[in-house]
């Protein structure tokens, strides 16, 4: 006889539990939440979540492969070098995904650009979808062949940043045959496109590049390139007479990064009139082609002008007072930098930021001698919002300076800024055999203790350069 | 903490009120009230109710104050959460969007109040508080709150972000994929 068993299930979560079904309007923004370029922790969850279910492959593998690091590219390379491009149906989706390809190779990073360029060449079509790139053109590293047929194979490609480190000279010079060939041209035909152009290139000053033709090369992309263009960097551009050219033909530039560049003849100043929509202008360290006159027009000429770096030139309180009288209607100023102005004085500055200092969030005066005590009440009371704040001294650390002085000028600084975030000191240290502990470093000590969400980010240890007269940060 | 703006809770279950307004003497404030699919009401103000898209549409549509509104897909105490959530940011002006870009999605911080909104979901019914915060998110979707959709999405990632697929599929009830599926997805 069979005796008869009642079972009692427990009730269990997980038998009761519905499945989830994400529709992908939710799933999307979750894994989009996920997605961190700097964080291989969070990649590998995104990788993770690739790998959930059919439903969470799609979205997860286009957000894993959008922006490769150098981890993934080591992948891509791997890939690559397996033969598995023509065949692997997966990578090329995983390349359709790519919107930013980014071959730069990181300081101390193993794999080779060679290498990588070697094999991406034949992967160019797979990149249809990708919005920006950034090359380094040395060591052979990206064939001039290969990023021809990418702009002809990516329709989308609106960003391109190419870095020309100068290990290798004489990499140039097969350039000017190389601007006779087809690829060139269709290249050329490609860049009308572009939006952001930046090309960090060898100054003249450096030693043994056929300057002259990257010069003509680089002309030739920015003449291509002036219809659509928002942003340009010439970085080091040892012919700046080009910006009168790109100024007259393209009134849609927001932005200019013109660092170190420097002029071989006399520009006239004229090219800041024809920029009505300019909005950022970093013209710092430009050697001798920008002085008040060229202040002067940016600031009646340029409405939108929010952003404005002037370090390292040749300028006097005139460009200053010009920039305090602008219209009202002219946008309010959020970033000025103003470092090493040796001929401006504080008292300027100081009627500066009284007229347009309400909505400024980043200011630079690290390297004057006129920064002193007078600047701490005006920031305090018309500069509200700064956040950034970088200042320093150029004869800090020689003999006779009051350290104590600067430390009080540190605090009331600190003090002043009410929404400070990050504190920018530039503080050579020239006298390391020195035994007493300098008065401002006890001043910056206290305010480490105190937790008011500020830090010092920089602090710059040049004593180990010899001879040093003064220091250009 | 519902300082910003006026809440009364109607329902049956005769729960008080939640929050008053105190400027409410000085002048009269526009008022909808709300059914959810399980017969909870709720009035709310028209500021509070605007955080949503879904009804400032419906508002403009029909220019005026429309008679109880039957919302459906939305249970009561989702609504609850939701018009909890509003009640505190009708009045932000910077709300994220869809149109963020990754990085500023990336960048921006769970503030400290969403922060303890987001722990207060509790365990109804005893389900898992996966269950509520899906729930809550489909409904803010439904609802079309951008603010609430993001941090809702951002709660949910953070709660599978330094976990394995097992724990993820777990997370979300999800089955184990057969061999020939698993195989598809892992090549």
């Amino acid at each position: 006889m069979t005796q008869s068993v009642t079972v009692t299930f427990s009730p269990s979560h997980t038998l009761a539990r519905k499945r989830h079904f994400l529709p992908n309007e939710i799933l999307v923004p979750i894994l989009r939440s996920l997605w961190d370029e700097h964080s291989s922790l969070r990649l590998r969850t995104l990788a993770s979540a690739s790998l959930v279910c059919r439903a969470w492959a799609p979205a997860a593998s286009e957000l894993l492969w959008m922006d490769p690091g150098p981890q993934s590219i080591k992948r891509l390379e791997r890939l690559a070098r397996a033969n598995e491009f023509s065949k692997a149906r997966r990578f090329r989706q995983c390349g359709e995904a790519v919107l930013r390809l980014d071959l730069v190779e990181d300081p101390g990073s193993r794999w080779s650009r060679s290498r990588v360029a070697a094999t991406l060449v034949p992967t160019t079509t797979r990149f249809s979808r990708l919005r920006s790139i950034r090359i380094s053109c040395s060591n052979g590293a990206v064939p001039l062949a290969w990023m021809c047929a990418l702009f002809r194979a990516s329709p989308s490609l609106v960003a391109f940043e190419m870095h020309a480190d100068l290990d290798c000279p004489t990499r140039y010079n097969g350039l000017a045959q190389i601007m006779a060939t087809e690829d060139w041209k269709a290249m050329i035909e490609g860049v009308g496109r572009l939006q952001v152009l930046r090309l960090d290139v060898p100054n003249q000053r450096f030693r043994g590049v056929p300057f002259e033709s990257v010069t003509r090369a680089l002309c030739q992309i920015y003449a291509a390139a002036r219809d659509a263009l928002r942003e340009v960097d010439f970085y080091g551009f040892s012919d700046i007479s080009t910006l009168q050219d790109i100024a007259t033909t393209c009134p849609s530039l927001e932005t200019i990064l013109g660092h170190r560049t420097c002029a071989s003849a006399q520009v006239p100043f004229e090219w800041a009139t024809h920029l009505p929509a300019l909005r950022r202008a970093d013209l710092s360290r430009a050697s001798g082609y920008l002085i008040d006159r060229g202040v002067i027009l940016l600031a009646s000429n340029c409405p939108h002008l929010v952003e404005l770096d002037l370090a390292g030139l040749i300028i006097t309180n005139a460009a200053l007072e010009a920039l305090a009288n602008v219209p009202d209607t002219h946008a309010p100023l959020r970033a000025l930098g103003l470092s090493d102005s040796p001929h401006i004085s504080a008292a300027a500055v100081n009627h500066l930021l009284r007229a347009r200092g309400a909505h400024l969030t980043r200011l630079d005066v690290s390297g004057n001698d006129w920064v002193d005590e007078t600047l701490i009440p005006v920031i305090s009371q018309h500069c509200a919002r700064i956040s950034h704040l970088k200042f320093g001294f150029i004869s800090q650390g020689f003999e006779g300076v009051d350290d104590a002085a600067i430390g009080r000028l540190l605090r009331g600084m600190v003090a002043a800024c009410k929404k400070l975030m990050l504190v920018d000191f530039v503080a050579p240290r020239f006298r390391e055999d020195r035994e007493t502990v300098d008065p401002w470093e006890a001043e910056l000590g206290k305010f480490r203790a105190d937790d008011c969400g500020w830090t010092v980010v920089d602090r710059l240890d040049v004593s180990k350069l010899p001879g040093m007269p003064h220091v250009c940060w | 903490m519902f300082h910003r703006a006026n809440l009364r809770n109607n329902s049956k279950n005769g729960r008080s009120q939640v929050g008053q307004n105190r400027n409410s003497k000085k002048k009269p404030v526009a008022k909808l009230t709300l059914i959810t699919e399980d017969n909870e009401s709720f009035t709310v103000c028209k500021k509070v109710a605007e955080m949503s898209m879904f009804f400032k549409n419906m508002l403009q549509d029909t220019e005026g104050i429309p008679a109880p509104f039957i919302v459906p897909n939305v249970s009561g105490y989702d609504l609850k959460k939701i018009i909890e959530y509003c009640s505190y940011h009708c009045l932000d002006t910077d709300c994220p969007n869809d149109n963020d870009s990754l990085r500023s999605r990336r960048d921006r911080k769970i503030g400290h109040w969403d922060e303890t909104f987001v722990r207060n979901i509790i365990n109804k019914d005893g389900d898992p508080v996966i269950d509520n915060l899906v729930g809550l998110t489909k409904a803010a979707y439904f609802l079309d709150i951008p603010g609430l959709i993001w941090l809702m999405t951002k709660s949910i990632a953070n709660t599978i972000d330094p976990k394995p697929i097992a724990e993820i599929r777990e997370i979300f009830n999800v089955p184990v994929p057969s061999e020939r599926e698993e195989e598809i997805l892992q090549r």
